[in-house]
């Protein structure tokens, strides 16, 4: 009984620990550097493909055949036509709200969108075709991508999170 | 298995066809469907497997024949190929804190978290086993992997507090039990690509290192080049592509005495 007891505390004692940590801030902040969420556009949250556009802040790259990905962080994939590497053409734009990472197999693509885990039916690119959708809890972008950091509130009146920024806050009410 | 037999038994008959009939022009005629034959298997064979392609060190998911996997800031998500392409989750596996890139290379993942490279074991692709955990400074930290040799860089600046910026290159031999090899100095290691025994190191703003990996002990720079802002490459045979700060470029390492830009996709 008595080891009992003590294997409960112990799970007791590990649950308070995990549940309250020790690293809590003291409000309020003042003026500092913090993270704020970047809303996705409510209007503009499908997956869609849109003509080239210039990239503004790349994030991963992939090679698939003759085709170069280029991710632009948070807002979707560039892509390229590489078959002569030296002069690479834009073929296009695909809108992917919230996505970081993509991967491709058998002319389907796989990424992350908001959340989800979907996969893209893309033989024809400028015509992709959902074929699954799986939803990630975890992978919502609810939360800062960096713990320990002050962060301006999620509002989910103004939409769904697709990605963060640093930024100069003043006076942010949440911490993680 | 199939397939060998049936080309055992072919070349069989095609040797008891030659003795039977000598005639040129019926050799010849057997010959050319012979080679027919043989081509078409080939290409059958091309059909049947999966086309897949190559991201960079950064990345987070990673693909085996049959599973996808992808790994979030704590946990490895596994997913079976569905016929058409369409995924199912099968499992999940907690890793611990700071996971950051994922590489799958035959029968093992290797993941690069900010304390550690996890190898798991993929024979059974719905069910990763823990191997090993090669664990390290605390930094982070891309794993590539060729052959028996994980290359692995860590990096202090922007990520987490950490004593150096190194990168490590790891016998994997052994599953089980990761030998450290080699560790060179580093400024600020991000991603980094291997093809053969030519190493790239993207060194952020500090620009692009070329290592020669012919002696694993004792990696010899070829080249430095250090005005270029380099955040990840792909290597494909010959073809690198660099990401960083200056936009999307290619250069061609054909030559390796003569590394040359092929092209640059702007950032505005």
């Amino acid at each position: 009984m008595n080891r009992f007891t003590l294997i409960v505390g112990i799970l007791l004692l590990q649950g308070c620990y995990y549940d309250d940590p020790p690293y809590k801030p003291s409000f309020p902040a003042g003026v500092v550097e913090g993270y704020e969420p970047i809303y996705a556009d409510p209007s503009q949250t499908e997956i869609a493909f849109e003509p080239s556009r210039q990239l503004h802040e790349p994030g991963k790259i992939y090679l698939y055949g003759t085709l170069l990905l280029v991710n632009e962080r948070f807002e979707g994939i560039h892509i390229f036509d590489n078959a002569d590497p030296a002069h690479p053409v834009a073929v296009g734009f695909l809108r992917i709200p919230g996505n970081v990472d993509s991967a491709i197999r058998n002319n389907v693509l796989y990424a992350d969108h908001l959340g989800d885990l979907v996969a893209l039916d893309v033989h024809d690119l400028k015509a992709p075709k959902e074929i699954s959708r799986i939803h990630q809890a975890q992978w919502t972008m609810n939360l800062p991508p960096e713990g320990m950091r002050y962060f301006a509130c999620v509002d989910p009146e103004r939409g769904a999170v697709k990605g963060w920024r640093l930024a100069t806050l003043n006076n942010p009410k949440c911490f993680h | 298995m199939k397939r060998v037999i049936g080309i055992h038994s072919l070349v069989n008959s095609v040797a008891i066809f030659f003795r039977r009939h000598s005639s040129f022009l019926a050799s010849a005629t057997f010959m050319i469907i012979f080679i027919l034959v043989i081509v078409s298997g080939c290409s059958e064979d091309g059909a049947e497997a999966n086309l897949t392609g190559k991201g960079g060190s950064l990345a987070r998911f990673a693909t085996s024949p049959t599973h996808l996997y992808a790994v979030d800031n704590e946990e490895l998500h596994v997913y079976q190929f569905m016929d058409g392409g369409a995924i199912s989750r099968v499992n999940k596996v907690s890793l611990g804190p700071g996971v950051e890139t994922i590489a799958a290379m035959g029968d093992r993942l290797y993941i690069g978290t900010n304390e550690a490279m996890i190898i798991l074991d993929i024979s059974s692709p719905s069910n990763p086993i823990l191997m090993s955990q090669h664990s390290h400074f605390v930094g982070c930290d891309p794993v590539v992997v060729q052959d028996t040799l994980a290359f692995v860089t860590l990096r202090t600046t922007s990520c987490r507090p950490s004593s150096v910026n190194i990168l490590e290159v790891v016998d994997v031999k052994d599953v089980r039990q990761p030998l450290l090899v080699s560790s060179y100095a580093l400024e600020s290691p991000y991603g980094l690509g291997i093809d053969g025994d030519l190493l790239f190191v993207c060194e952020g703003e500090n620009g692009l290192k070329v290592f020669n990996v012919t002696d694993p002990k004792n990696l010899q720079l070829l080249k430095d080049y250090q005005d270029v802002d380099a955040y990840d490459v792909i290597t494909k045979s010959g073809l690198l592509v660099l990401t960083g700060k200056n936009g999307i470029i290619q250069y061609d390492y054909t030559d390796r005495n003569n590394i040359r830009k092929l092209s640059t996709i702007a950032i505005q």
